[in-house]
């Protein structure tokens, strides 16, 4: 039977958003690669997410309450079909890459013997049961979750105050705009098209790109925050040799013998994000192959796609390294088509339904 | 073996969340789908336990940006 329709605040909007999209960057520092160019990169980066968020703002309004797949299926009729395979396809992905940094994560910080699979699959279960529950549930679980995140993010800054080094920073745009461009395009959060499947459950539609808005400002200010903390505490050349300069930042703290090995707070930071975002795109894949199947309840089909999530770890790479070198080096051009190309594909035909539509409406019934 | 074990266990667990409650609604296209699923993934669980290598998307994907971005 389906349930009633779920509501989202707007509160819960932005604070899903803000860990989605620092998921994984707040402790692999996507972006690093451009060197000292990397915090021009993240303001650049913010701004074609904001472009991108009119974009999906436009889709979600063009039609209130129905999802990017709602009206590819009135677009499209049976061809929506291979739309929502591209998205299921893309959605499998980002969640195995998710749930393998976790497992790499965990193992290397402080579960070195624990196998990735046995960590992979108890986050795994506790993300099924997040969908289970529901968008409202996620969305209120995140907006209790998110100030205590950005409350710690604000506290171990603040902690590392006496190890920061301005002097590292810098020289910028040394090497011409070539890094620049490259750092500005892994921090643009394409992912931002899956909540084409969760805004359209906002209570208040008018708001959608204002909550847009908030969730890309506030994350760009924490990142921007994080990385600054991180390049003045190790230095340009440390950071971008390790896998998790967060976690190696905030190890250095230490304020008179008393308070020290507080890494644990970023550990905590990365369940509490990294678990929204393969929720995230958990829901946007059980959603899409119940649409394949033609299930009314996207529910009944979350912890067979989780399982599916959970083997695919088991193949799709096999340790931190491999994944970092594709992702640094493929994921940010392979990810466009799946997610600008295909959103905008039903945004120009959305419109182009929607004028059609009102038309109609204005034309005067025929006798 | 474990992480056979391991598997069967969180499938089971779901098998009495999900796919009983659906097969008592006699909805037997979830179930359908739950066994498919569920039976894929403990496949290539299987297989990679046995040692046998399954090509990862990744590779070819790289290959096919590499030669798009004419790197």
């Amino acid at each position: 039977m389906p349930r009633q329709k779920e509501i989202l605040s707007n509160w819960s909007g932005i604070s899903l958003l803000g860990m989605f999209m620092m998921g994984t960057s707040i402790i692999t520092m996507a972006g690093k690669d451009a060197g000292m160019d990397v915090l021009l990169a993240l303001p650049m980066a913010a701004v074609a997410n904001i472009l991108l968020a009119f974009m999906y703002t436009r889709i979600l309004t063009l039609y209130p309450g129905k999802s990017m797949m709602d009206l590819q299926e009135m677009i499209f009729g049976k061809l929506s079909k291979l739309f929502y395979l591209l998205t299921v396809w893309i959605a499998l992905h980002v969640a195995t890459m998710t749930l393998i940094l976790f497992g790499e994560f965990i193992q290397v910080v402080s579960l070195p013997e624990t196998p990735r699979y046995f960590i992979c699959g108890f986050i795994a279960a506790l993300a099924i049961w997040l969908v289970k529950d529901g968008l409202e549930v996620m969305g209120r679980w995140a907006g209790f979750a998110f100030p205590v995140f950005l409350l710690i993010i604000t506290g171990v800054s603040l902690l590392s105050i006496e190890d920061i080094r301005l002097d590292t920073l810098g020289p910028f745009l040394s090497k011409g705009l070539h890094p620049l461009l490259t750092g500005t395009f892994p921090l643009i959060a394409l992912g931002l098209a899956f909540f084409t499947e969760v805004f359209n459950h906002l209570g208040n539609s008018r708001k959608t790109f204002r909550v847009f808005l908030f969730g890309i400002l506030l994350t760009t200010f924490s990142l921007f925050f994080v990385y600054l903390r991180n390049i003045s505490v190790l230095g340009m050349s440390f950071t971008q040799s390790l896998y998790f300069p967060s976690y190696a930042a905030v190890g250095i703290i230490n304020i008179g013998n008393f308070l020290q090995r507080i890494e644990v707070a970023v550990s905590v930071n990365f369940i509490l994000v990294g678990f929204i975002r393969l929720s995230i795109c958990l829901y946007v894949a059980s959603k899409g192959i119940s649409r394949l199947f033609g299930f009314q309840d996207h529910r009944a089909i979350t912890a067979p796609v989780a399982f599916l999530v959970m083997a695919f770890t088991l193949f799709a790479f096999r340790n931190i390294v491999e994944l970092s070198e594709w992702v640094n080096s493929t994921y940010p051009y392979y990810r466009v088509p799946f997610l600008f190309f295909l959103p905008l594909v039903t945004w120009v035909a959305g419109e182009i339904k929607a004028r059609k539509d009102r038309r109609k409406a204005t034309l005067p019934p025929a006798l | 073996m474990l992480k056979i074990a391991f598997f069967i266990t969180i499938i089971t667990i779901f098998v009495f969340v999900d796919l009983i409650p659906a097969l008592r609604r006699r909805n037997i296209r979830y179930a359908a789908a739950f066994l498919a699923f569920s039976c894929l993934a403990l496949s290539i669980c299987i297989l990679t336990e046995l040692g046998v290598k399954i090509p990862s998307p990744a590779k070819p994907i790289k290959t096919a940006v590499d030669a798009l971005l004419r790197r």
